[in-house]
């Protein structure tokens, strides 16, 4: 190449600084894209890449094994295990179920709001909000000293159509506990027909206590360190479990593979990169994985960069046609996004179109708001027309008559 | 993977150092597609880790080029036809921009005119990564020579030393493209 007069030097320099400002150049690959490229392409599998998950269906079956809890207990499982599930798939036991939410709770800066906006779930379209506040010791700062640990439950189940087992429900329920007060509030507007037509008495009771609201003071059922324990225990099951994770993904690491205890080697992986999700330490071959997994079940997968350590994963059309009907009908149409923040974790998860109400759920975790009047029944104290009942000193009178209900009943009916 | 640990890290030190280089590769050469550009990618990083070849570090850079200009070859071949909008080398084109761009001052319209573009970017892309980094980063990102130069662990007339060298190759790529 020979060398050019200056001239023209600076002339290519002025033309190529023109064509800098109006020529688009491909963007840069971000750090999961890099990732992904040490991975067997989908083009070596041909229309089916490997490794396809029944994860799925484990949550699925994990929410129809719980059917025994009630109707706004069970949408709520069933949200919480939907929402959770394409974050945390590896949920078919109880234990895990506690392990992701004692994870959680350990990554959690603030806590974790997931807010329900028309879910279809057992026969009933549920609205809520739930908040679970960091234990403390984790970041005192950021929690309310007489919040931390705290989980506060806010649901409005209204039953489906005029027929089916909670047709006629229409209730309000919120749960609040933490170590400072316990309590459940109620409001039955209307109760399922069919409870209505088998329970007469309990449907009566229900409507004359609960129509107008019914707290439930359940300080003292609870002790202090009963409460101290189930969080203990959730942290201690949570540490007991990821020690089992760990060992499994050494193993893992060293080529080993197989199963370690009751965690299988993939449950093992995902609960690590759910772990580094969580946490912000996800590495890029982790996000990748996650990745990958999404992209086994859906056929619009992308990660965007939207600013400097800040990334959305989309992912919509989503095939279940392996699933069964259920599952179709409710997850068919999904769209999710999730918001990860490097050195944070996921900040943000939303799940759209959900079930024949076209239902979300979206999950937080930074940017929440602890306020503790949510987290205080007095704004049911004073309304005035609240019922409200100390279970604990139910409980006490009822021992005092000499036995429980119960025998009561089996005295009476002999 | 197959190849021996030795070839498979410097195979691997290449990809990673050559990575964003060869992906803008593809993506201009499928027209965009960041997705196919992906799977590019993986295949060229499987075609790369699995070679038994030795290959001289000095000259990694121009042996994933050579697969990577293979894999999109061989990717249009099994399409039944490219799109309209993937650039296709213009030697003819390409050769009367290199002259008006050290000739004249060019009129900003001239980039919106989609064949100009196709020439550019290919000629970007067909740099060695070192060149086509520079001129990138400082033409599209608008870092400056002190930048760069801090950047590069150089001094600032050591960037502007590569930096003629690389408009001067950038000229040479659009008069004879791959």
């Amino acid at each position: 190449m020979t060398d050019r007069p200056d001239s023209q030097d600076k002339l290519l320099d002025r033309n190529l600084k023109m064509i800098g400002e109006r020529l688009p150049i491909p963007g840069e690959p971000n750090v999961f894209q890099q990732a992904k490229w040490k991975r067997p392409p989908r083009s070596a599998y041909g229309a089916s890449p490997p490794g396809r998950s029944g994860l799925i269906q484990k949550g699925v079956r994990f929410v129809k094994t719980h059917r025994t809890l009630t109707a706004a207990g069970s949408a709520v499982a069933a949200t919480i295990v939907i929402g959770t599930l394409l974050l945390f798939p590896a949920m078919h036991r109880e234990v895990e179920a506690a392990v992701i939410f004692g994870s959680l709770r350990e990554a959690l800066t603030d806590g974790l709001e997931i807010t329900l906006e028309n879910i279809g779930a057992e026969g009933a379209k549920v609205n809520g909000r739930i908040v679970l506040v960091q234990p403390s010791g984790q970041n005192e700062e950021s929690a309310e000293g007489e919040l931390a640990g705290g989980c506060y439950i806010e649901i409005r189940a209204v039953g489906d159509g005029s027929s089916g087992d909670l047709a006629g429900l229409d209730v309000d329920v919120t749960i609040s506990i933490t170590p400072e007060q316990q309590w459940l509030y109620a409001k039955f507007r209307g109760l399922p027909a069919e409870i209505a037509q088998e329970e007469p008495i309990l449907a009566g009771l229900l409507g004359a206590m609960a129509q107008d609201g019914l707290l439930l003071n359940l300080d003292g059922i609870l002790k202090q360190d009963e409460i101290d324990e189930i969080v203990q225990a959730m942290s201690g099951a949570m540490n007991e479990a990821m020690d089992e994770i760990r060992e499994a993904s050494q193993e893992i690491a060293v080529g080993e593979g197989g199963s370690k205890g009751d965690v299988s080697a993939e449950e093992a992986e995902l609960l690590r990169i759910a772990s580094g999700l969580l946490s912000g330490q996800a590495a890029g071959e982790d996000i990748d994985s996650l990745v990958s997994l999404l992209e086994s079940h859906a056929s619009g997968v992308s990660v965007r960069q939207v600013q400097e350590g800040v990334y959305v994963l989309s992912a919509e059309g989503f095939d279940f046609s392996e699933e069964d009907k259920e599952t179709t009908e409710m997850l068919g149409d999904l769209a999710m996004t999730i918001t990860y923040r490097e050195g944070v974790g996921v900040s943000a998860a939303d799940l759209n179109h959900i079930g024949e109400y076209d239902g979300s759920i979206r999950l937080r975790t930074t940017g929440i708001t602890l306020d503790s009047e949510l987290f205080s029944k007095d704004r049911y104290l004073n309304d005035g027309v609240t019922r409200v009942f100390d279970l604990a000193g139910l409980m006490q009178m009822a021992e005092s008559m000499g036995g429980n209900i119960t025998e009561v009943q089996a005295t009476g009916t002999d | 993977m197959d190849a021996p640990s030795g070839a498979l890290r410097g195979a691997e030190a290449a990809f990673e150092k050559h990575g964003r280089s060869l992906y803008r590769y593809f993506a201009v050469r499928t027209g965009g597609d960041p997705h196919l550009a992906d799977d590019l990618m993986q295949q060229l990083w499987l075609q790369a880790s699995r070679s038994d070849a030795t290959v001289p570090e000095d000259q990694m850079e121009f042996w994933l080029r050579r697969i990577a200009a293979n894999l999109i070859r061989a990717h249009w071949r099994r399409e039944s036809r490219r799109p309209a909008h993937v650039p296709i080398a213009d030697p003819r084109l390409g050769g009367e921009l290199a002259d008006r761009l050290a000739n004249e001052e060019l009129p900003p319209e001239i980039v919106e005119r989609r064949e100009v573009r196709d020439q550019l970017l290919l000629a970007i892309t067909e740099l060695p990564s070192g060149e086509q980094e520079l001129i990138v980063a400082h033409y599209f990102h608008g870092q400056s020579f002190a930048e760069l130069a801090r950047k590069l662990g150089l001094s600032e007339r050591g960037v502007e030393g590569r930096m003629y060298r690389a408009r001067g190759n950038l000229r040479e790529k659009l008069k004879r493209p791959a």
